[in-house]
């Protein structure tokens, strides 16, 4: 009960703006890149990408590679949505929905927003799976009772 | 996108029906392996594989888009920039091809200057016979097998080289 007590206090001397920065420090990460992929700068908070720095993301990753050309063509207000990507982020293999847009203050670079929602995407999948299955096993049934 | 320093960069997607083999044909053709289980895929999975065309490499970039009998409901952005797809079916399974050509017509209009091919995939499942007997709206480019390999390479092959001559008379 008293480490409980510890526990809420500690959470209640944040602000709501801390709170909310320390629960999406452990789901997001934010990674900033020219429009010829050389990567700017990243928040490091899923992972170090230390890899990556000073290098041109579109050598290391394929994905960015075959959308050169929307980042070169992406408008001011738009926001490209890739959701549900199953994805190596360094050494984290997950499911992360990936947000692209401009820098508000600096069009010529690209905010990569990565939210890492491997959680929610396994459970997701493990239903899916159990769909697709049920769903081949009627087939082949109604096959084979047609044949 | 089109230009690596190693030589020419192709977006392809391959799309059509869960469990129709679509992951199987990508990881025999970078990988050469077979997957021993069925894994449904969801969201998006990106590999790649550069082919040798002459002398010319290219460098395919492949878009494992999860199986969806309608592609209306597939992210716009996942298709965007896309240079050309497969459209995969199960031969076995009618379910996956019998609005083949719908689903075709649909995905045209979602990528107006994607190249096309489609794949008959599970070509192992079937008999001659019962081949020769399959009615479906679209006649596939290429029937392939994951499982035995047989015209795996031979349809990416193809597709890049499709991809490489439309650049050629565009150019």
């Amino acid at each position: 009960m008293r480490c409980f007590t510890t526990w809420r206090k500690s959470w209640f001397m944040m602000t709501l703006q801390q709170l909310k920065a320390h629960v999406l420090d452990h789901s997001a990460q934010v990674i900033v890149f020219q429009k010829d992929g050389l990567m700017v700068d990243s928040c490091h908070t899923l992972s170090g990408v230390k890899s990556w720095e000073n290098k041109s993301l579109y050598d290391s990753i394929s994905l960015l590679r075959s959308m050169q050309f929307a980042f070169s063509h992406i408008g001011n207000e738009e926001v490209i949505d890739i959701p549900c990507v199953d994805f190596v982020l360094e050494q984290r293999q997950g499911y992360y929905d990936f947000t692209f847009s401009l820098h508000p203050e600096n069009p010529d670079l690209v905010v990569w927003l990565v939210k890492d929602q491997t959680r929610v995407y396994r459970y997701y999948a493990a239903i899916q799976q159990e769909r697709n299955l049920l769903r081949l096993e009627k087939e082949y049934k109604e096959r084979g009772q047609s044949a | 996108m089109d230009s690596t320093k190693q030589g020419i960069s192709k977006k392809i997607a391959l799309l059509g029906s869960h469990a129709v083999g679509k992951t199987s044909l990508i990881s025999r053709f970078v990988t050469r392996e077979f997957p021993n289980e069925y894994l449904t895929t969801i969201g998006l999975r990106v590999d790649q594989k550069t082919v040798q065309l002459g002398d010319l490499t290219v460098e395919l970039i492949i878009w494992d888009i999860a199986g969806q009998d309608d592609p209306v409901r597939i992210p716009q952005y996942y298709l965007n920039g896309a240079h050309g797809y497969i459209f995969v079916v199960d031969l076995s399974r009618e379910s996956t091809w019998s609005q083949m050509d719908h689903q075709i017509q649909v995905l045209e209009a979602m990528m107006p200057k994607a190249k096309r091919l489609v794949a008959g995939n599970k070509k192992d499942l079937l008999s001659d016979k019962e081949l020769q007997e399959l009615k479906l709206p679209v006649t596939p480019d290429f029937l392939t097998s994951a499982f035995t390999g047989e015209n795996v390479d031979e349809m990416f092959h193809h597709l890049a080289q499709i991809l490489v001559h439309d650049d050629a008379t565009t150019a």
